[in-house]
């Protein structure tokens, strides 16, 4: 069975000879070819496509990871501080009033150093690896973008105060994500994951998830699906206060932080909608080593009840000091214990 | 008519809590007017507010952009007030140096944990972000501060925290200061191993563990 289609059997419930599993390994990709996860890494295509097989080939796992995050942030012209090998972050906020959010454009997408070198990355890996192993696109969501032209404690004051301003932004951001997304999906792209910790429970509450980030979540995911796009959402944070409420963004595979049983949600979610996560990025794949990474995959696993319908993912981005040896084992546990899945001994209790 | 120190000092308690900037201004020019000592209009008005806001916070009916709303409100009257106060700061006040360690810019939890803990009363020196480790030992050591606070977002600064206490044990002055850490990828597994002497999961919490840790 190939990656690609053990990935959509999971995502429809259909039988699998491995759970997947997805490392998020982009920001750990470059060491592989000698190069940091930083700004150049950004404009070079072929060290973003070439790192992208090079750490594959290494960790084995069932997709090649690609970060859009940064073209799409540079796109729409955020101010960066770019550290010397890691994701880069807000340095300061480009739109501080409603005349200056009104004033933002979706870009060119083609005229975008940035996003062209980006799509010009997603040909050359399809180009050099076929598709046996689908290319998924990890880009931050609208909120996270958001945050970065706003910063973040504007965002919060206006997501209150100025909620039409906040609706005008998050359109800007939805279009520009959409015609990226639209090239990428021409050069082979397959999954979207989106990661949008800025629309979740741990800044906003449940309410606000309701009116604000399901909606716009939604749009974005619709659009990416008409696209052909598998989707995966991930709002970060301890997510059970709004589970309920994540089916209705309609995204196909719902990606859970390590605050969220794994188990639970499968079980809440089970012939609906596909689950990731279940690993702790921290205490397991950066405190830990690949011993410790076999053991808890071992002991995640085991505690599914189903096979399919299932991704094994890290509960969230990982940086760039993160053991490959780490991912490696990762992979490794998850194909070794799979079999694991639904072979509990059910008591009165459980 | 006028109204009493009391019904001033719990509209500017709800003028907080219900997050209105002009309200809370309005009546602390109000409350200013009818000549009542600004210092408790503050401690005793719009702080009382902002904890209110805290406990609203810890009990998850609000969320960020309301603590931040309720913290805007607050200021907003501090502003009218403070040039009116006459009292001098207390001699038992703490001092915490705070900051986001070095290679991180994302200050958001820290900016709220030096409100909470501000509200709470302690004298906040903070640093920003992206602070070089030996920042914080040197302002430490100029005020004579009595809790150094760490925050990081991500797991390549995380090891900036132990770089700091690090720094205070050459120094030999280890003792001499309270260290506790906080963040997203921050545990109390974490705290512990690099010897920190306390973790906070969020802004609320961090006014428990520091009233704890320098009782």
């Amino acid at each position: 069975m190939t990656s690609k289609d053990r990935i959509i059997n999971a995502m429809k419930f259909k039988k699998v000879d491995y759970i997947p599993v997805m490392c998020k390994k982009r920001a750990v990709a470059p060491q592989t070819i000698g190069r940091k996860y930083d700004r150049e890494f950004q404009l070079d295509p072929e060290a973003m496509a070439k790192s992208a097989i090079e750490i594959w080939k290494i960790v084995k796992d069932d997709a090649f990871c690609l970060g859009a995050g940064p073209a799409i942030q540079m796109g729409l012209g955020c101010d960066l501080n770019w550290p010397e090998d890691d994701h880069p972050s807000l340095k300061n906020p480009v739109i501080t009033t409603k005349e200056e959010a009104l004033k933002l454009e979706v870009p060119d997408i083609y005229s975008n150093e940035y996003m062209s070198a980006f799509i010009e990355a997603v040909r050359l890996l399809y180009k050099w690896a076929g598709d046996e192993v689908p290319i998924k696109i990890a880009s931050y969501g609208i909120f996270n973008i958001l945050s970065r032209l706003l910063g973040v404690e504007r965002m919060m004051q206006w997501i209150i105060k100025d909620r039409e301003t906040i609706q005008l932004l998050c359109d800007k951001i939805n279009e520009t994500m959409l015609k990226f997304a639209k090239e990428m999906r021409k050069e082979g792209a397959l999954i979207y994951e989106i990661g949008d910790a800025m629309s979740g429970p741990a800044l906003i509450s449940p309410q606000i998830f309701k009116e604000l980030s399901v909606p716009n979540h939604k749009a974005q995911i619709d659009g990416f699906k008409e696209m052909g796009y598998l989707t995966m959402l991930h709002v970060c944070g301890g997510e059970y206060p709004v589970i309920d409420q994540l089916q209705y963004t309609n995204a196909d595979f719902l990606w859970f932080s390590e605050l969220v049983d794994l188990s639970v949600a499968q079980k809440i979610f089970y012939k609906r909608f596909a689950v990731c996560g279940g690993v702790h990025p921290v205490d397991t794949l950066f405190v830990g080593g690949p011993e410790d990474v076999d053991r808890d995959i071992k002991e995640l696993i085991s505690g599914l009840k189903h096979k399919s319908g299932v991704i094994i993912m890290p509960g969230c981005g990982l940086s760039s000091n993160i053991s490959i040896e780490n991912l490696k084992a990762m992979a490794q546990a998850t194909q070794k214990y799979s079999e694991l899945a639904g072979k509990k001994v059910l008591t009165i209790n459980n | 008519m006028s109204k009493t120190k009391e019904e001033l000092l719990e509209e500017l308690s709800d003028a907080v809590v219900d997050m209105d900037e002009e309200l809370a201004a309005s009546t602390a020019k109000e409350y200013i007017d009818e000549g009542y000592d600004a210092y408790d209009g503050i401690s005793e008005g719009l702080v009382d507010g902002m904890n209110k806001a805290g406990e609203l916070f810890e009990e998850e009916e609000y969320f960020i952009p309301e603590l931040l709303l309720c913290s805007d409100a607050m200021n907003s009257g501090i502003e009218v007030l403070s040039p009116h106060i006459e009292r001098s700061r207390s001699k038992d006040e703490k001092i915490v140096v705070i900051g986001v360690v070095q290679g991180d810019t994302h200050d958001i939890g820290k900016n709220l944990v030096a409100l909470m803990l501000e509200v709470a009363g302690y004298k906040i020196v903070d640093l920003g972000k992206d602070v070089p480790p030996q920042a914080f030992v040197d302002k430490a050591k100029e005020l004579n501060a009595d809790i150094i606070a760490l925050s990081t977002l991500m797991t390549t600064t995380m090891p900036r925290m132990k770089e700091v206490i690090d720094i205070l044990k050459k120094e030999n002055i280890r003792e001499n200061f309270k260290v506790i850490v906080g963040g997203g990828p921050i545990s109390q597994k974490f705290a512990d191993e690099i010897g920190a002497d306390g973790y906070s999961v969020n802004a609320t919490a961090s006014v428990r563990l520091a009233q704890r840790i320098v009782s």
